[in-house]
């Protein structure tokens, strides 16, 4: 590649990458911004403000967010590690894996259209319980396929040994398996969260829109014409991933 | 003394019923009710909801669109990606500024369609540019950018997504398969530029990444977001237009809702076993 | 002490234990010897709990084991990887069988302390398994399966990756260690040699039946078991050298 071409090509790509959240940016401060204007006519704070106002529950709904997103991440990242392992020493470790592909490639909102009968059955929908679970559903495989590779056949030796060392199960997790999966385990739990936190379909379907998750706002905003809004909680949305970002970048890269 | 075991198994009869119950659940009640035999209002068995989706031509146009959104998107961004890594050679992601590739995957697929839907619609900041320079005199003379018939809005969102993601993957490929090396021996061996990237660098890396893009892919084929907001009501994609056909009290519309969901269930079980039995496909 | 009385196991159609019986008394080195495939390593695991047998008993002390976890047999495994915790330093590895049995921490120290010096460890206690030579690596492994004090030893080739000299060092230290606590030890290996010095007994594992050699001049004397050609190997190739130097 030429290095003019280069030069040009990278400041192409920036601009495509930057433009989204920056534009969001300028919208969630700008007091009006429509056909034909270029630019905002004036700058204001007051969308921001009034996010944090109680009669725009952003803010609320961003603690709900991270809240279920924590929840579905903890659980799913526990469930995945122990159910991995477990198929790891199981005679039917390839048949058990691709059962977790079936919910991995479904649209999370078909699968919340497809059971939400059995939701309304066990009195789950429209509440965070039954939020949490549906996230749990699509968190789960996506973990335990993210887990799949890991065990292999030292680190299983290794739990083994601990084991004729005198460590029972539990002592095993403590001492060996946590310790020495913590980079994994810590790729698991931000994944998943990310999963439960950018989810809308699957959260608007079975919460009914009861269950004002920050995406579910974000929708709401953009469908009552609120422009500015819709902005604010775009750019909440936005923040913990970015934060993420720098922390570790690896930690973005999934395939949902 | 296989009680050991006992909490192992049971993990795993958890993890079947977590994976599969739901998915088998959903699917039966799909199914029954698309033949009349489930719902507070079943008619009792027919055939005739499926009929009148075969007949009008309903499941095929929204299969068919749905995969239209799904190969162009993906081609596109991963031609692209493809010739951006391998005219970096598998160094992109070493420097410092490719940290901006990072950035969509920070962004859920519902804000950067509401990005789109404001900056390429008929009032949006393009066809305000457009106005200020003279091109247009009215927002509607500005083409069709979003709810547009051929998607454009919903494929240009999903490209940004996929183009990131597949520039990042592709490019860890490249180095971890050690194709620069490759592409060095076959060159000392008398290939040239060309033959060696038909005959070394594209074999390689087609055959090593086509089962992660197979699976991205399907979640392109399932999206819900994008189309959502940016697509239109006709031609729809698979999600929206299930959701929208489960959500009317229409008695003949939520039937062929659950046909469409269960037709779409079965392909994606399908899907993922072709993957599974081909060669160097999912594990 | 350790009695196997007609242990069976096959993998599917493959038979790799068939009616294994056999005995080890107190502070016995028993040497398995066998070639790669012929079962030694199943019959270790299924000794220390990490698999389990179709059929069959195995006692311990006279008490019944089969039915305990790995956990509870006080019998250690090793492995011809010394899979040293790499999270943990040398004195925490050695120590770690102390920790998860929630002993005082005084007594951990002391008896972590006395054991690393006893296998000359002492100055390396703070350090991480990467930073050790494979000898090094070795005897952290030793002291961390002898420091719980098993009632049996097994070892799977444990010697099989250092390089000859480190190797003939381990065995001496170990020979001595063992005697030492009189600690009861399976020793697998497919080295004739090792077998032979390492062990009080030596066994042959063929097609899933253990063959036991009441002294080493049987073993020597079964053609089957390979010493004998070993032998004469050497003494021929002594000869050759002796008629040699005659006809210089």
């Amino acid at each position: 590649m030429k290095p003019a071409i280069g030069k040009i090509l990278w400041v192409l790509l920036a601009t495509l990458f930057v433009l989204p959240a920056a534009y969001l940016l300028l919208l969630s401060f700008s007091s009006s911004w429509h056909f034909p204007m270029l630019f905002p006519d004036a700058l204001t704070s007051k969308w921001w403000a009034w996010s944090f106002a109680s009669r725009y529950a952003v803010i609320g709904g961003m603690g709900l967010s991270l809240a279920i997103a924590a929840g579905v991440s903890l659980i799913s990242t526990l469930a995945a590690f122990l159910s991995s392992r477990w198929m790891a020493l199981s005679r039917h470790r390839n048949g058990l894996l691709l059962l977790a592909y079936f919910p991995f490639v479904l649209s999370p909102v078909v699968l919340a259209a497809a059971i939400y009968i059995f939701f309304v059955r066990l009195g789950w929908n429209g509440s965070v319980a039954g939020v949490i679970f549906a996230h749990f559903l699509i968190a789960y495989p996506y973990a335990v396929i993210l887990f799949s590779g890991y065990w292999n056949e030292r680190l299983l030796t290794m739990d083994a040994l601990a084991a004729t060392l005198g460590a029972g199960s539990f002592q095993r997790y403590r001492r060996v398996l946590f310790p020495l999966s913590r980079g994994v385990l810590a790729l698991a739990l931000f994944q998943t969260f990310l999963i439960s936190w950018f989810e809308y379909g699957l959260s608007s379907y079975i919460g009914m829109g009861r269950v004002p998750v920050l995406t579910v706002q974000v929708y709401r905003y953009i469908s009552e014409a609120n422009p500015h809004m819709a902005a604010v909680a775009s750019l909440l949305l936005v923040f913990p991933p970015l934060l993420m970002l720098w922390v570790n970048k690896r930690f973005l890269i999934r395939l949902i | 003394m296989r009680i050991r075991y006992l909490h192992r198994k049971a993990g795993l009869a958890l993890h079947v019923l977590l994976t599969l119950l739901p998915l088998a659940a959903g699917g039966i009640y799909a199914l029954l009710y698309s033949v009349g035999l489930a719902g507070s209002l079943a008619p009792g068995f027919t055939l005739r909801y499926w009929d009148s989706l075969i007949s009008r031509g309903t499941l095929w146009q929204t299969f068919a669109y749905s995969a239209y959104i799904m190969m162009v998107s993906v081609l596109l961004s991963y031609a692209s990606a493809l010739a951006l890594v391998i005219s970096g050679r598998g160094r992109l992601m070493q420097q410092s500024r490719s940290r901006i590739f990072y950035l969509p995957l920070a962004m859920p697929a519902l804000v950067l369609a509401f990005f789109a839907f404001r900056f390429f619609s008929g009032g949006g900041w393009l066809a305000s540019l457009a106005f200020r320079a003279g091109w247009i005199e009215s927002p509607q003379e500005f083409p069709e950018l979003v709810n547009d018939p051929y998607g454009v809005g919903i494929i240009f969102v999903h490209f940004l997504l996929a183009f990131a993601f597949f520039s990042i993957y592709l490019d860890r490929v490249y180095a971890n398969e050690r194709i620069g090396e490759q592409v060095q021996s076959a060159r000392v061996l008398g290939a040239g530029y060309g033959q060696s990237l038909r005959r070394v660098v594209l074999p390689m890396i087609l055959r090593k990444t086509w089962p992660a893009v197979s699976l991205y892919a399907l979640f392109v084929f399932g999206s819900y977001e994008v189309p959502l907001l940016l697509g239109r009501s006709s031609p729809e994609m698979l999600s929206v237009r299930i959701v929208r056909m489960l959500s009317r009290f229409n008695l003949e519309d939520r039937p062929e809702g659950f046909a469409i969901v269960f037709a779409y269930m079965m392909l994606s079980v399908l899907a993922v076993i072709l993957l599974r039995k081909s060669k160097g496909g999912l594990r | 002490m350790l009695e196997v009385e007609k242990l069976k196991k096959s993998y599917g159609r493959e038979t790799v234990l068939r009616d294994l019986s056999f005995s080890v008394r107190e502070g016995d080195i028993l040497s398995i010897l066998g070639r790669s495939g012929s079962g030694k390593t199943t019959l270790l695991k299924i000794l220390a709990g990490l698999k389990e047998p179709d059929d069959g008993e195995v006692l311990l002390r006279g008490r019944p084991v089969l039915h305990l976890p790995p956990q509870k047999r006080g019998m250690v495994y090793l492995y011809q990887e010394t899979l040293l915790f790499p999270h943990l330093n040398v004195f925490e590895n050695m120590a770690f069988g102390l920790r998860v049995r929630k002993l005082p921490e005084k007594e951990i120290r002391q008896r972590t302390e006395q054991l690393l010096d006893e296998l000359g460890m002492a100055g390396h206690s703070g350090k991480m398994p990467e930073q050790l030579s494979g000898g090094q690596q070795q005897r952290v492994a030793f002291g961390r399966a002898l420091i719980i004090n098993p009632t049996l030893l097994l070892l799977d080739e444990p010697f099989g990756k250092l390089d000859s000299r480190t190797r003939e060092e381990m065995q001496e230290l170990f020979l001595r260690i063992c005697r030492e606590y009189r600690i009861s030890v399976l020793f697998v290996t497919h080295d004739l040699k090792e077998a032979l010095c390492m062990g009080d007994r030596i066994a042959r594992m063929e097609q899933g039946q253990l063959k036991i050699y009441a002294q080493r001049s049987d073993f020597i004397r079964d053609t089957a078991s390979g010493a004998k050609k070993e032998m004469d190997f050497w003494t021929g190739i002594r000869e050759e050298s002796k008629k040699k130097n005659k006809d210089q």
